[in-house]
């Protein structure tokens, strides 16, 4: 099996320094599913130590998260030029 | 301040489709597109029906098809076996492409046609009396806005067009795609050069709402999964390693073998057919298309998403052209209204309103997934004795049998 | 001033994807103008803005140009002309190409990138200098001045600096200390939109582009990447990983 890791590094992105997501941190804490850490087909949530870390860089931006996150984070798309350039779509 | 007769945003098929046809019909239309490039962004499974493309695309016959579709096959996995159904036919209605390309080819098309696509921008906002739109700190008037945003509708929602999707609405599909030669996609599924497989699977691993897919390309094969988001939260499925987890199948690894994986890929899939669809399609004169509107069929053998949003772009443009035409450019967002309602479009979300409930029923992702390859391998397993069809169905139904003729018929009149 | 700058589109390297097994890249990729090509538009961009005049975009390469031409044109070029059937082209072709383009208009300067980042052969001043009979000034990582008549520009020789003044019309080529070039916004790329462009073939030109070699193998080198995820706390993590670097040195 292919780690997500080396799957992601398949892929070629433009990232900014600004995260485009952003889990509201006090929610997460009290937050009791925590879904994103199986939905995300990035891999992107991990949880450390109870807390929640989200890191942008890899976003395959599908907006899954979002849809499934019971406590509504902060979603945006990338800015104009940013973010992940799929080739076979 | 710049001025367009409309603006459309996103380059999509849906945003592409709005602005070939403006174009086309000689209006002034400007696309704007978040991607560095046209095509970036687009992801789905592998198939496009060509009836739209054949219908409204001059130049159609130069589009970068990978393969025309000439075999249909629908496969039930248990975690070893399987039972595959397979159409095979010189006619063909569809065809596999990489979206990415596809979209990029037909941006050419709408430059061609005389229309502005510009990529690499993100539209921020889309603002009321007067009609505009906002990207970059500039401010473009147009009398129309056609928002082609795609499957998240932040947009959309920002203007109350409609309102985001609940887990159960949408499926996040995974795909992987392997490069192979020509030849060996040719051989390993026995066709010829210019042939595609459409390739659907239910079951393994998810054995819920959702499924694997295979299709050809030229010189590649798309491999993936999708699985409703309520699904994947209810029963934690690890997204992740969901195509992984598909292609480890013994039906499914055979035809990647050797292959060099070059791409991972993540997009959300609207699966509510019409429920998917709001109230009303148009605020004044902004108006949605595509994903944004929820415009995809599942039937379970097949989705159509591509052909549908590239036809509501266009009959986006046709209302902006006859709203102009008439004297009251104002009127598009009604008479879009209007024409989609009336259009296959809606027709066919309402046609296949039931369809909903058949693939609800967990049971056909399941059980009776199950059951079709059970049933195979005991009247295929041949020993001294060997078991008789009616014996093997008994069994394997047994205590079920209401439930399942029920479950059937309905399927029948769904799908 | 009237400033012709040669621009080269490039396959965007950053998205080149390589086949791991073969090592064989995959150039289905879009294409975009150079990042020294930026340098040097930025630069006679700059000069423009001091003295007035015209920038010329000028290139030669494929047919995908009449788009990729646009970011220069986004970027402030004035103008464009562009040759398209010469993806093929050898550098001795180019420069050829490009300088029947430069002589039919007199142009004050002429600034190009050092080299380009997909052949990076690093001609193109030279050969158009010496077809054009102008002076040259290479590696140029500043203007220290410029008038109607004469420049001044401090050249990069990796040990040393070299200020250097030549008469113009003259030929510059620049490295990317020089500036930073713009990124243009909505407003920009909708103007350039209107700016003319001129399309030529290599035949309008006169020139026959020779196959003087041809490529037998593009292959990526072979480099052993590997990933490996330390786990535990945080000194478990530093011994691990000392540990792997001690290994693998």
């Amino acid at each position: 099996m292919e780690s997500i890791e080396n799957r992601l590094g398949l892929v070629s992105f433009t990232v900014d320094s600004e995260p485009h997501i952003r889990p509201k941190e006090e929610k997460c804490d009290s937050c009791n599913l925590k879904v994103c850490l199986y939905v995300c087909p990035a891999k992107l949530y991990r949880l450390e130590e109870g807390k929640i870390y989200f890191n942008h860089e890899g976003c395959l931006e599908c907006g899954t998260c979002r849809v499934a996150c019971p406590e509504d984070l902060e979603w945006e798309y990338p800015k104009g030029g940013f973010g992940v350039h799929y080739q076979f779509g | 301040m710049e001025r367009f007769d409309a603006v459309v945003i996103g380059g999509g098929a849906a945003g592409l489709g709005s602005a070939y046809r403006m174009a086309e019909n000689g209006m002034n239309v400007l696309l704007i597109e978040r991607g560095e490039n046209v095509g970036e962004k687009s992801v789905y499974g592998g198939r496009i029906y060509s009836w739209v493309f054949e219908k409204y695309v001059k130049g159609f016959q130069d589009a970068p098809v990978e393969r025309w579709v000439k075999k249909e096959r629908l496969t039930f996995l248990d975690e070893r076996e399987s039972v595959s159904i397979e159409y095979s036919s010189d006619e063909t209605c569809s065809f596999v492409a990489i979206l990415t390309k596809f979209n990029r080819w037909l941006a050419e098309k709408v430059e061609d046609a005389g229309g502005l696509v510009v990529s690499g921008i993100k539209v921020e906002d889309v603002r009321l009396n007067p009609l505009r739109v906002v990207a970059d700190g500039e401010e473009i008037g147009c009398d129309a806005v056609v928002i082609a945003e795609g499957v998240n509708p932040m947009l959309a929602m920002k203007l109350g067009i409609r309102s985001d999707w609940k887990p159960e609405e949408v499926a996040v599909g995974v795909k992987e795609v392997f490069k192979l030669s020509e030849s060996e996609v040719n051989s390993r599924f026995d066709v010829e050069s210019d042939e595609g497989v459409a390739n659907l699977f239910v079951g393994y691993p998810v054995f819920t709402h959702g499924g694997g897919f295979i299709y050809t390309n030229r010189d590649t094969i798309s491999v993936g999964m999708v699985v409703r988001v309520d699904s994947a939260m209810k029963n934690k499925i690890e997204v992740y390693d969901l195509a992984e987890k598909f292609r480890a199948h013994r039906d499914v690894a055979g035809f990647l073998k050797g292959g060099s994986m070059i791409e991972y890929s993540a997009h959300l899939v609207p699966e509510a057919g019409i429920k998917g669809v709001p109230d009303a399609l148009h605020k004044d004169n902004v108006m949605i298309v595509g994903d944004t509107a929820g415009f995809v069929l599942n039937r379970g053998f097949t989705i159509r998403g591509v052909d549908f949003a590239f036809y509501s772009g266009v009959l986006a443009a046709d209302s902006i052209k006859e709203a102009m035409d008439g004297g009251d450019a104002g009127l598009a967002g009604q008479i879009y209204e209007r024409k989609v309602r009336d259009s296959a479009i809606i027709g066919e979300l309402e046609k296949f309103r039931k369809a909903l409930d058949v693939l609800e029923n967990t049971r056909f992702f399941n059980d009776y997934t199950r059951m079709m390859v059970e049933i195979m391998r005991g009247i295929f397993d041949v020993k001294e004795e060997s078991n008789r069809l009616y014996d093997v169905v008994m069994e394997k139904s047994r205590g079920r049998k209401i439930r399942m003729a029920l479950d059937f018929l309905s399927a029948f009149r769904g799908l | 001033m009237k400033i012709a700058v040669c621009v080269k589109e490039v396959y965007n390297l950053e998205q080149v994807k390589i086949i791991k097994e073969t090592r064989e890249p995959i150039l289905d990729v879009p294409k975009k103008l150079d990042d020294l090509s930026r340098n040097a538009l930025e630069e006679a961009i700059k000069i423009r803005e001091k003295l007035g005049g015209e920038v010329v975009a000028i290139s030669a390469g494929s047919p995908d140009l009449k788009k990729t031409i646009k970011e220069a044109l986004a970027m402030g070029a004035d103008r464009a002309v562009i040759v398209t059937d010469c993806s093929n082209s050898t550098p001795e072709s180019t420069a050829l190409i490009l300088s029947k383009i430069l002589e039919k208009d007199s142009y004050d300067l002429i600034i190009m990138g050092d080299a380009s980042s997909d052949d990076y052969s690093g001609q193109m001043a030279s050969r158009i200098a010496e077809i054009l009979g102008l002076p040259q000034i290479t590696f140029v990582s500043e203007i220290k001045e410029v008038s109607e008549e004469k420049i001044t520009c401090v050249r990069d020789m990796d040990d040393y600096l070299e200020v250097v003044e030549a008469d113009l019309p003259c030929v510059l080529s620049v490295t990317n200390e020089i500036n930073e070039p713009r990124i243009p916004a909505l407003k920009d790329i909708l103007k350039a939109s209107k700016k003319p462009v001129e399309t030529l073939s290599a035949n309008d030109l006169g020139v026959e582009i020779p196959q003087p070699y041809e490529i037998i193998e593009n292959l990526a080198p072979e480099i052993d990447r590997r990933q490996e995820v330390i786990e535990g706390d945080a000194g478990d993590v530093a011994r691990k990983l000392a540990e792997i670097i001690r290994r693998e040195a």
